[in-house]
């Protein structure tokens, strides 16, 4: 796809986590799996200072949703919004202040925070702390200039632990972690440029050692857009190796959607004002049982017809999806699990008969299309508003909107794009002022900057700079040094990340989860000679795929070390046996025969013993 | 045996007695109608002024002018709350930042009584009202906290 002629813009916000201590009381930020007490609310949208309701915490407050918050046993009245914020953590805002430094970015003279209007629940006040730190700086990625518009430094919202009905269960532990937003300019013009900014931005926030590891610490919103079509916002991406995909995806639901729109116009589609039609009674032996089981409980099947939307409602040719499952986002929002529509039926269990029976009652002619929907008459009549509202707005073209992104790269519509309206200051928090003397200590203190680390791994490790720079570039960096510089053997530890962990990966196993006492014990046997390198691969797959430490995984595999004796009878009798052809083929012969001796040995001694006792017997026997 | 609440160990090293205190001190509960001059009479007899605020901390608008005019005089002044559960927190409302300007310092969720015997016991340490301030706001045993849990 040529993305320039498309017109892409991309903009990304970078949300990582900082390791200081939590923004505004001083809690413990460690996940808790279990709970404490619980408190239930429920949060309603209010007016911004200029009189304005925000049109997404309008949207949010139509769900009618209750919030029951579980506490952990170290989650204080700051948290729970029973008492005012303390101060500011300085740490935090002296890390923010290192990355204004790191961008070249302008510092603000006084920080103010905001509160920002966020009612989905996950803040317990209704609003998330937000202070903008710095504006106007610049990275550099490959040949091109990205700009940096604001840095700012936020609170982390509610860790959400389940939704059920009308109610939404978070937990506070996660809640007021200081965040760091780097948002950058319109200026990514191809889904690679935005993964190098991603992770440009992302070995920079590591540089300053300030920040949180793992996953889910750091989280990409990905601001997305072609020509003619709108700004949209794939919100909360956690897995950096997606955001490319993220950002492809939502260019082909683009164009499909502009595609659409130009064949609605063609046809001369008008805005929809939906008759809804109660045609329960033509399903009352349905075999659908998703209707079947709304009409048990008392619901009604309500349908609409949609003119002239035949055939845009399904996947395009190119299997792209279409306006469906945006309406079905839509119907959502009203409460209902989702609605059928004349592209993919008959089909569910719904029979063409019926579908016949619908099209007549509707009075569907060619190139319209209906939908249904089946649920209690309330919310199934608001679903049909939402979701007609969805197809008109098709006529229109793209609407600007924020969607969640699913972990096969697509995203899913879930709320409008805020407006500007939903901040207004915090007075609980004082300014801070930033002085210059704060600002010259982090300048002359500031962290290793990526390159240099990539040339001291090259030199003091004696790795390649393609290793060095995809350690630092993948995340790995401190793992490395700290298992290179504690046990040796760097060439090991950088192949471990490098070529063992995607390894593992393709196996479908999270080496990520391995935890860096693990890799310590692993690291450890080997140079105590438990195994040999080669035997690190299996070792870990055992490790994830049973929960074993590295003791239990080794004995569970049978990897014994074998005596150097052992390890020579093995290569004199392969050489023995082989005794005519290493004649023939002279010292060439060691590629072959090392493949033999190591599939009977593999694991059990290093490839580099066996090689240097191989070539030596070769030379002994020509 | 368990310990429900954090408690200081005993110390390892050689342990020193410092039990000078300087009882030139008040403490003073705010109500509706506390008349400023009361506060100023009181505030030209003593060394330090302990005072127990309503909710977050606060006095009325005249008393704050008090504070400033006894801090101004080298008076050190301290606020508590008079709610037995929670925080004095002087960056809410405009009253309380106005009497960080005066030069009142908070004291966290420290009860009234127990500032009061602090700060004599401040007093009598040292006359640096800079030195006075950090073991005020240094936890000694267990005299204020962080956090209030859920």
């Amino acid at each position: 796809m040529d993305y320039r002629t498309l017109g892409l813009k991309v903009g990304i916000e970078i949300h990582q986590q900082l390791n200081t201590g939590k923004l505004f009381c001083d809690c413990q930020t460690e996940f808790s799996d279990e709970h404490h007490k619980e408190f239930v609310r429920h949060l309603r949208p209010t007016q911004s200072e200029m009189g304005e309701i925000d049109r997404a915490a309008l949207e949010e407050s139509e769900r009618r949703l209750h919030f029951r918050y579980q506490t952990v046993p170290y989650s204080c009245l700051v948290e729970a919004d029973e008492e005012p914020p303390h101060d500011a953590n300085r740490r935090a805002i002296e890390a923010a202040l290192e990355m204004t430094c790191l961008l070249g970015m302008i510092p603000v003279d006084e920080v103010h925070f905001m509160r920002k209007i966020v009612i989905d629940g996950s803040n317990t006040g209704g609003f998330q702390r937000t202070a903008l730190i710095a504006t106007k700086g610049s990275i550099q990625v490959g040949e091109k200039e990205i700009g940096v518009s604001t840095i700012c430094l936020e609170e982390d919202a509610a860790r959400k632990i389940s939704e059920h009905g009308s109610e939404v269960t978070y937990r506070l532990d996660r809640l007021g972690i200081p965040l760091i937003e780097i948002a950058t300019d319109p200026d990514i013009s191809t889904p690679e440029e935005a993964r190098l900014v991603a992770e440009r931005l992302g070995s920079l926030l590591r540089a300053t050692k300030k920040v949180r590891r793992g996953i889910g610490t750091i989280r990409e919103d990905i601001n997305i857009s072609v020509s003619g079509g709108s700004r949209v916002e794939v919100k909360g991406a956690q897995e950096l190796r997606l955001l490319h995909v993220y950002v492809e995806e939502e260019v082909k639901r683009q164009l499909a959607l502009l595609e659409v729109k130009k064949t609605l116009r063609e046809r001369g589609a008008k805005r929809i004002e939906p008759e809804i039609r109660d045609l329960s009674a033509l399903f009352r032996e349905t075999r659908c049982k998703v209707v079947k089981g709304a009409l048990e409980s008392k619901g009604r099947v309500l349908a609409v017809r949609l003119p002239k939307f035949g055939g845009l409602l399904g996947l395009n040719e190119s299997g792209v999806k279409r306006l469906g499952p945006e309406m079905a986002a839509h119907a959502r929002v009203a409460g209902v699990k989702g609605l059928f529509h004349s592209d993919e039926l008959p089909g569910y269990g719904v029979t063409v008969a019926e579908v016949e029976d619908v099209t007549s009652a509707l009075a569907v002619e060619p190139g319209d299309a209906f939908m249904l929907v089946s649920d209690e008459e309330d919310k199934a009549r608001a679903a049909i508003a939402k979701a007609v509202e969805r197809a008109n707005a098709a006529i229109e073209g793209v609407p600007e909107e924020t969607r969640d992104p699913l972990p096969d790269g697509q995203s899913v519509y879930s709320r409008p794009l805020p407006g500007k309206d939903r901040m207004y200051p915090e007075t609980d928090v004082r300014p801070i002022l930033n002085n210059e003397a704060v600002l010259e200590s982090i300048r002359l203190n500031l962290p290793e900057m990526p390159e240099a680390k990539v040339a001291r791994f090259v030199n003091d490790y004696g790795i390649s700079k393609e290793q060095a720079d995809a350690l630092v570039k993948e995340g790995y960096e401190d793992e490395f040094e700290l298992l290179a510089s504690g046990f040796g053997n760097p060439q090991v530890v950088a192949r471990i990340y490098l070529n063992t962990y995607p390894e593992l990966e393709k196996l479908g196993l999270s080496p990520s989860s391995l935890s860096l006492e693990t890799m310590k014990d692993v690291l450890m046997s080997l140079k105590s000679g438990s195994f040999a390198k080669e035997a690190v691969p299996q070792i870990l797959a055992s490790v994830l795929e049973n929960g074993h430490g590295i003791a239990r995984a080794v004995e569970t595999l049978g990897i014994e070390t074998i005596d150097m004796d052992a390890v020579r009878a093995v290569c004199d009798r392969i050489v023995k046996s082989r005794e005519k052809f290493i004649r023939e083929r002279g010292e060439n012969s060691l590629g072959p025969l090392m493949g033999i001796v190591m599939k009977e040995l593999r694991g059990k001694v290093d490839g580099k013993i066996i090689s240097d006792i191989l070539s030596e017997r070769i030379k002994q026997l020509l | 045996m368990t310990f429900l609440a954090e408690y200081t160990k005993r110390s390892k090293g050689p342990v020193e007695l410092k039990d000078k205190i300087d009882g030139n001190a008040s403490m003073l509960h705010f109500y509706p109608g506390f008349e400023a001059e009361h506060f100023d009479l009181i505030a030209e007899k003593v060394k330090g002024i302990v005072v127990a605020g309503t909710g977050l901390g606060h006095v009325s608008e005249e008393i704050v002018g008090s504070i400033k005019r006894a801090v101004k005089n080298g008076v050190h002044v301290y606020i508590t709350t008079q709610c037995l559960y929670g925080s004095v927190n002087l960056n809410v409302y405009s009253t309380g930042r106005d009497m960080i300007v005066a030069g009142a310092v908070s004291l966290g969720d420290m009860l009234p009584e127990t500032a009061y015997v602090k700060l004599m016991w401040a007093m009598g340490q040292t006359r640096d009202p800079e030195e006075i301030r950090k073991i005020m706001l240094t936890n000694i045993a267990g005299e204020f906290t962080s956090r209030r849990q859920v």
